[in-house]
């Protein structure tokens, strides 16, 4: 099963998307801090990564910017 | 072109030396007049300016001395010669001999003249006139017979008519003509020189000014409010100067304010925007979640309902926000103001609310002094005050439970109320913005449902209302504490 590491600070909309994901047979992992979830992503072993722009910590597009530095991976 | 269109450099040096220039030429005009007319016109003129100027012979005194002999002389009866001595001085003064007779019979002869000489001349001057007098280059000769009286006077003498000057008084005379010369063409020179200098220092104390104003003019329409003139004059420019500087600071201060307005506005819409969006995108994902049967089992399904509604129920409280605050910024909401006693409004506020804020986690502490302080409020707005003050504080309390003090304190004419709770608190340079509508410190605007941003915004529009003044500031030990100052309209001992 692919995982997916979801950060969203917005509790409803987090749930929300995971219930989509997990009713296409995802594993989803949910963040609500950006830096947590960045912290948790270059940790962590993901097939993706879905990061909300507007997050409290670091915002998304930071974060997803050192997230392709440090990874060779798509954006 | 219209001399308006000239310069005023150039009209005011225009102007100045026609000020110069016309009476200098009038002057010219009647000097050159009046030299020619007495200089180059016949020896009869020149008589008259002697005549008219005693200094330049003896002829205005002779001419006296001839009258009164005359006169005397008409007097009935033997004349008296005690009376006709002083003319006689003056006439034998300048060389002329005199002579009285009566009745053929000399009364007076100048001591050391001949009768006969003097008779002689006067006949060969004068003829057989009994009243002649012949004065001219060369002699001097005047016979009177009295009609009345039979007094016959004769005075005769080799006196010219004008004094010769000597060679002496004519090179004085040059000398002093020659200066006059040179003294009215320096005063000319002096005079257009002075008001060459004049006309360019007032051009300039007036050209000065006007090219600050026009340079400031232009500054301004680059949109540069910032330029200021420095004229500091107390005459009409610098006083046109002063006004153009205050409508030059009402200017920016207009524009400060505009722009001020227009960054509030940007970010209100903003804030709308966002704050709208948010809640709708949840409402419309979980209508979707059901719709596309991702919510498959029962309680899920409920889960989503209830999410919907949560979400209206924001949407409903953001926009009623909205709208008390814009009737607020537009001065539509009517304020009933009453008098107050503050003291005892907050006990009996303490009290009543004391349990309800307990069950959401809020402990109140007040302590009741018998103070009687009166200010005016109205009271609804004000409850609205209270509640979105301790709203906010339960918003953002640390843990489960938060406390706020109530504070009251009389400051010479007015009353301070604080509210200060022990929250998370906000960081120093983060207060004065606490008040600006849909400002949230928090820049990712995490939580819609957990402040819309415009409760403190409305706090602050009530409290201008009331005539009174708003800040935050941090609580001791950490929190915020939010303090309002209202003016006391009565207080009682």
């Amino acid at each position: 099963m692919k995982k997916i590491l979801l950060v969203e600070d917005d509790k409803g909309i987090a749930e929300l998307e995971r219930d989509y994901l997990e009713a296409s047979d995802l594993a989803v992992e949910i963040v609500a801090d950006g830096t947590e979830g960045l912290r948790k992503a270059l940790t962590g072993i993901y097939d993706l990564l879905l990061l909300d722009v507007m997050l409290p910590g670091a915002d998304g597009s930071r974060s997803a910017v050192r997230f392709v530095r440090s990874r060779s991976c798509p954006f | 072109m219209q001399i308006r269109d000239i310069s005023v450099k150039k009209r005011l040096l225009f102007a100045n030396f026609m000020m110069v220039f016309i009476p200098v030429c009038l002057l010219l005009l009647i000097g050159t007049a009046a030299y020619t007319g007495l200089r180059f016109t016949g020896a009869a003129q020149q008589r008259e300016l002697v005549m008219l100027w005693p200094d330049k012979g003896p002829a205005l005194s002779v001419q006296f001395a001839v009258s009164s002999l005359r006169a005397r002389a008409d007097k009935k009866g033997v004349p008296k010669l005690r009376d006709m001595q002083e003319d006689f001085q003056i006439l034998e003064a300048q060389g002329i001999s005199t002579m009285v007779l009566k009745d053929r019979q000399v009364l007076y002869l100048t001591p050391g003249a001949d009768s006969g000489t003097i008779q002689e001349a006067v006949r060969k001057s004068c003829g057989d006139s009994s009243s002649m007098l012949v004065w001219n280059d060369d002699e001097f000769a005047f016979g009177y017979t009295s009609p009345r009286s039979g007094t016959t006077i004769l005075a005769a003498g080799s006196v010219a008519f004008l004094a010769k000057d000597s060679a002496q008084d004519r090179s004085n005379r040059d000398f002093w003509e020659n200066m006059v010369f040179v003294i009215l063409g320096t005063a000319i020179v002096f005079i257009i020189a002075w008001g060459i200098y004049l006309s360019r220092l007032l051009s300039g104390q007036i050209l000065e000014p006007l090219a600050a104003l026009r340079l400031a003019a232009s500054e301004i329409r680059k949109g540069n409010m910032d330029v200021s003139l420095g004229v500091r004059t107390q005459d009409e420019l610098g006083e046109t100067c002063q006004a153009f500087d205050r409508m030059r600071r009402e200017l920016k201060k207009a524009k400060d304010t505009q722009e001020r307005y227009e960054q509030n506005r940007k970010e209100l819409i903003a804030g709308i925007s966002h704050d709208l969006s948010t809640p709708l995108t949840s409402v419309k994902g979980y209508a979707s979640g059901i719709l596309d049967g991702i919510a498959k089992t029962q309680a899920k399904q409920r889960h989503y309902m209830e999410m919907i509604y949560q979400k209206a129920c924001t949407m409903e409280k953001l926009v009623e926000n909205l709208f008390i605050f814009s009737k607020l910024d537009l001065d539509r909401i009517p304020f009933h103001l009453e008098p107050v006693e503050i003291y005892g409004y907050f006990a009996d506020f303490a009290e009543d609310r004391k349990s309800f804020l307990a069950e959401r986690g809020l402990e109140l502490c007040f302590q009741p002094e018998h103070r009687q302080v009166t200010v005016l409020l109205d009271r609804i707005q004000f409850q609205r005050v209270l509640e979105n003050l301790l709203e906010n504080s339960i918003k953002y309390k640390q843990g489960e439970a938060i406390r706020v003090s109530l504070g009251l304190e009389k400051q010479a004419a007015h009353v301070k109320l604080s509210f200060a709770d022990n929250g998370i608190g906000v960081a120093e340079e983060e207060l004065p913005k606490l008040f600006r509508s849909f400002y949230r410190t928090d820049p990712a605007r995490t939580n819609v449902a957990k402040g819309s941003g415009l409760g403190l915004a409305i706090v602050r529009q009530i409290i201008a209302g009331l005539q009174g003044t708003i800040w935050a500031e941090q609580t001791p030990g950490g929190g915020l504490t939010i303090c309002i100052l209202l003016p006391i309209v009565e207080e009682k001992a």
